[in-house]
């Protein structure tokens, strides 16, 4: 498996435990308290998973060295563009919805709409990454 | 940009036979592609940039035509 595919699972199974951990606490949480405790969740989601981020991606790198400095080339690069591309209509999506429940729910609910979207738009480009490595691999 | 299997074949295997056996990496390295990009053309999953179809018709020392094909068709 290429080193960028095995990175991009990596993030993908990384960002699905953490936000989906974070998602599951959250619904077991009283709507009531969520304005305490969304902001203290949501920036320990993003904590946790920037520290396993960097320990993951650093012990791949340091068994494959020469892939990991390697700059990306262009098919890697076409690659990683449509994946991106995928995950900016994505995000879109989950940007206009959660403006759209401005008028619907209040901030606290608004706010974790954007978390997910932002979460799911990270987990398309990921999948993206890995269906092109597949596919174009 | 056509990257999707396309009609563009190519006889890198038969050139790289030709040239000594050259490896896949050592076909990679001399026109700054990584070797599973150069696998991915081989296999004619993946269609290069005419930039890096030109580096690999002047590392074989072939004219483009030489390295690739077009197979006209439907």
């Amino acid at each position: 498996m290429a080193f960028r595919e095995k990175s991009a699972w990596i993030s993908l199974v990384l960002t699905v435990g953490v936000y989906g951990f974070y998602f599951f606490n959250l619904s077991h949480i009283p709507r009531a308290a969520w304005p305490g405790a969304t902001i203290g969740m949501t920036v320990g989601a993003v904590v946790v998973l920037t520290i396993l981020q960097i320990v993951f991606q650093a012990a791949i790198a340091i068994v494959s060295p020469r892939e990991a400095n390697a700059p990306q080339d262009e098919r890697e690069r076409w690659i990683q563009n449509r994946a991106t591309a995928t995950a900016f209509y994505v995000l879109q999506f989950g940007a206009i919805a959660g403006a759209a429940s401005a008028y619907f729910v209040d901030r606290f609910v608004m706010a974790n709409i954007i978390v997910a979207a932002l979460a799911v738009g990270q987990v398309a480009q990921y999948l993206g990454v890995i269906v092109g490595y597949r596919r174009w691999g | 940009m056509g990257r999707l299997p396309t009609r563009v074949t190519n006889r890198i295997r038969h050139l790289r036979f030709e040239h000594g056996e050259m490896t896949q990496q050592q076909l990679a390295d001399a026109i700054g592609l990584t070797r599973q990009t150069v696998i991915a053309i081989e296999q004619g999953k993946y269609s290069p940039t005419l930039e890096a179809a030109f580096r690999i018709a002047e590392v074989f020392e072939v004219p483009l035509e030489g390295a690739f094909q077009y197979q006209r068709g439907s």
